[in-house]
């Protein structure tokens, strides 16, 4: 059988294994029917749910530790080996509306953002008025967190900011950076994360011309047309990015959806603000090679991607249709890289 | 079932209305006033009614009209609302020169101060812009075709101006923002360029207008709030010049803090030329007049006009740049539980004045039915009749305030209700 499928027939396939009426692939039909639903893009699909980490996660005791209990609780959620927090008690939904009225606190202006609490330790030793740093880099929809981490010792001076819509995602990252901070003296001193609507809320954080680089990394395809204004990067979003960017601004881009990669290329190309990074200049920027490697998305993709292919030469069928119906994409496109730099 | 009890905003047709709107020409050649679907203009040159005639097709607005608008020559006026369509009238023959269909429903227009570009804002926060070069005023023109201009993302937005000089467009928004941008060269390939967000608001942004005199000829943009407050702008870098609290200098301070929009501003009005701005106030029966230093860049509240009659709350506010009065409407689209379908009461001021030389000096009388220009006719052509009763000015005035903040005020539920709603989903099971 051939596998040049879309996602969709992905899922008619799966179909006559689950009316076999095996228990198992029941309750993969409904988590993948359920996926279909919001429509974004596979996250968790090619491995099975640990029951227990979810019932943990989402047990309302979660956020009111009982206090006997502080010790162990707090504890658990941490990994004893690294002392960072353990991913599996940070689920959460793989998507989030960016069209829903937001329920966090904003901040009024830029002026407003209190960045001495994000970086304690730039602001506490500037101390003199006049030398306050201002974020430079900022990573749209950061996930848990991975590029930042990468560019934090790679930039060790500059302040990078991540924004993420995700509440417990957020949370995370901000766990893990606690966590980092501690475990290595000095370093991640320069990287924190705000939970945040960006598609919303950008003018809010940044003044004209702050930003020097902007990560848009494996953003949500949004397939439906009638879903496209869900999309990050879009015509007239990119005007409000234009404007926090300063003068020379690079924006980067990276997608494992053929589909979503055009969009984004033909947004950036017709936008009269913006023009593309020759080759060299992008194979001299250090921050391009982390776009694939360093996020937790752009593994996946590469280790389902390795797995997809032995299924593709039909191996081991069945066992792989979800996995094929994640990483189809990956084979059918050519990781589009966009880097497009302010003019 | 907990679903029995709405909390606010389930039942949205029922408490949706329009409050009136007027809209005075810029030398005062004739007035409009828009309550519910209804366009009614008054000839004050040929002291009589006027007659709208529209043969683009589809005959008239279906649903409230929620802007209308002269445009700065005085040759255009533009009328839009819930029904999508934007009209675009000849103010020498009232004919309708074009009709334009709006995807969604239209929430403010602008008119370019040269008069060639109509823009339109639309209730998911696109602004569009609609170019009318080679309109003579006289040929219907058909096929016309709006263009995205700009957008705010997802946002409503409430008010749309273009700056004195022409080169901004700015658009406010309930998500508290005010955003300026460069009005391009070319219009219909977009705008993309930003100058600046003028952030400070702490509620929606209600309405906006520009204060520009013969020294600041940029002018300087005032912008009214749902927080009670009236602000002042510099839109070139986006600063905050001053802010004047009017809920508290207008008398209407609520310290409980749960009637967040008890003073909510609903409408600003300049004149050209002026310093002065006239504040229209949910829930104050008056205007609220509001002076200006440029040199200093400060506001202060000036007084409270309050005798215009008891319970006019006024809803919408007008003048022109010729004669000293100004133009001020109460009333609504509808109003459910009354006999009366419609509701619009008309009042005018005389006596507003570019500046305000003695701060105590600043005279502003409230003209009679029959001091009115127009007088009678001009007020049955309006009001639809010539005496509106009183009572029901205060029900009209709550309908309009609740329609506002449902429209324009984040919901807000409780914790138990949020999880309640979550019950439903289905990747989320919460174990019983």
């Amino acid at each position: 059988m051939k596998l040049g499928f879309r996602f969709s027939t992905a899922a008619q396939l799966l179909a006559p294994i689950c009316n076999n009426s095996v228990k198992g692939a029941k309750g993969k039909l409904r988590k993948f029917s359920d996926h279909k639903d919001v429509n974004g893009r596979r996250t968790e699909l090619g491995r099975q749910p640990n029951p227990n980490a979810q019932d943990i996660s989402f047990s309302p005791f979660k956020n009111c530790v009982k206090k006997d209990m502080l010790e162990n609780e707090a504890n658990s959620t941490i990994s004893k080996s690294t002392g960072l927090p353990r991913k599996r008690f940070y689920r959460a939904r793989a998507h989030s509306n960016p069209l829903s009225d937001s329920h966090f606190p904003v901040p009024i202006s830029p002026n407003h953002v209190e960045y001495s609490h994000h970086y304690p330790q730039f602001f506490s030793s500037a101390g003199e008025v006049g030398s306050i740093k201002k974020v430079q880099f900022a990573d749209i929809g950061c996930g848990f967190g991975g590029l930042l981490i990468s560019l934090s010792t790679l930039f060790p001076e500059t302040l990078m900011i991540g924004m993420e819509l995700r509440d417990k995602v957020t949370e995370y990252v901000k766990e893990r950076i606690l966590a980092l901070r501690t475990t290595n003296p000095g370093q991640y001193q320069n990287v924190s994360v705000v939970r945040t609507n960006s598609m919303k809320y950008i003018p809010n954080y940044f003044e004209k011309g702050q930003l020097t680089k902007m990560f848009f990394l494996f953003p949500d395809p949004h397939f439906k047309e009638k879903n496209h204004r869900r999309r990050v990067i879009s015509p007239h979003l990119l005007d409000e990015y234009a404007y926090v960017l300063e003068v020379g601004g690079i924006i980067y881009t990276i997608t494992d959806v053929e589909e979503l990669g055009d969009w984004m290329k033909t947004c950036l190309e017709n936008h009269p603000m913006f023009e593309a990074l020759t080759e060299e200049e992008l194979h001299a920027d250090p921050a391009v090679k982390l776009l694939s490697t360093a996020t937790e998305e752009g593994q996946k993709v590469a280790r389902n991607g390795g797995q997809t292919f032995q299924a593709g030469q039909g191996c081991d069928f069945s066992g792989g249709v979800i996995l094929a119906g994640a990483l189809l994409y990956q084979q059918a496109s050519s990781r589009t890289l966009l880097a497009m730099l302010v003019g | 079932m907990e679903d029995a009890q709405p909390e606010g905003g389930e039942n949205n047709r029922d408490v949706d209305v329009a409050p009136a709107l007027i809209s005075v020409h810029p030398t005062q050649d004739s007035v409009a006033v828009a309550v519910g679907s209804d366009l009614r203009v008054f000839d004050l040159r040929g002291n009589c009614g006027i007659t709208l005639v529209d043969e683009t097709g589809e005959a008239f607005h279906k649903d409230s009209i929620r802007a209308i608008r002269y445009g700065a020559n005085g040759k255009l006026f533009v009328s839009a609302g819930d029904d999508k369509l934007v009209k675009i009238w000849s103010t020498d023959s009232w004919r309708c020169i074009t009709s334009v269909c709006s995807e969604k429903r239209v929430s403010a227009i602008a008119i370019s101060n040269d008069g060639l570009y109509v823009c339109f804002a639309d209730k998911f926060g696109v602004v569009w812009v609609l170019d009318l070069h080679g309109l003579d005023g006289n040929e219907t023109l058909v096929d016309k075709k709006a263009a995205p201009l700009l957008a705010h993302y997802c946002s409503i937005i409430t008010s749309l101006e273009f700056s004195p000089d022409g080169r901004f467009i700015v658009s406010a928004d309930r998500d508290f923002k005010i955003r300026v941008t460069v009005f391009p060269k070319k219009p219909l390939d977009g705008a993309h360029e930003i100058q600046s967000f003028c952030l400070g608001h702490t509620e929606f942004v209600s309405c906006l207008a520009f204060l520009c005199t013969a020294e600041y000829p940029q002018g300087f943009l005032v912008s009214g709030s749902g927080d009670s407050t009236v602000r002042l702008w510099d839109i070139n870098s986006g600063t905050l010049l001053d802010t004047c609290e009017v809920g508290s200098q207008a008398g209407l301070v609520d310290y409980s803090g749960s009637e967040l929009s008890c003073s909510t501003v609903t409408d600003l009005c300049t004149i050209p030329g002026g310093n002065v701005v006239a504040v229209a106030i949910q829930s104050l029966q008056g205007i609220l007049l509001v002076s200006c230093d440029l040199s200093s860049q400060t506001l202060g509240a000036v007084k409270v006009v309050s005798n215009m009659g008891d319970n006019f709350i006024p809803t919408s506010l007008g003048c022109s740049s010729s004669a000293e009065l100004l133009w001020t409407i109460t009333g609504v689209s509808k109003l459910h539980g009354s006999d009366y379908n419609s509701l619009a009461r008309v009042r005018v001021l005389s006596g507003f004045k570019k500046t305000v030389p003695g701060t105590t000096k600043h005279e502003l009388t409230v003209l009679d039915d029959n001091e009115v220009p127009g007088e009678e006719k001009l007020l049955e052509k309006l009001q639809g009749s010539v005496t509106v009763e009183e009572e029901v000015f205060l029900a009209a005035a709550e309908a309009v305030k609740k329609s506002m903040c449902n429209l324009l005020i984040k919901k807000q539920y409780t914790t138990e209700r949020r999880e309640f709603r979550k019950r439903g989903r289905n990747d989320k099971k919460i174990k019983q």
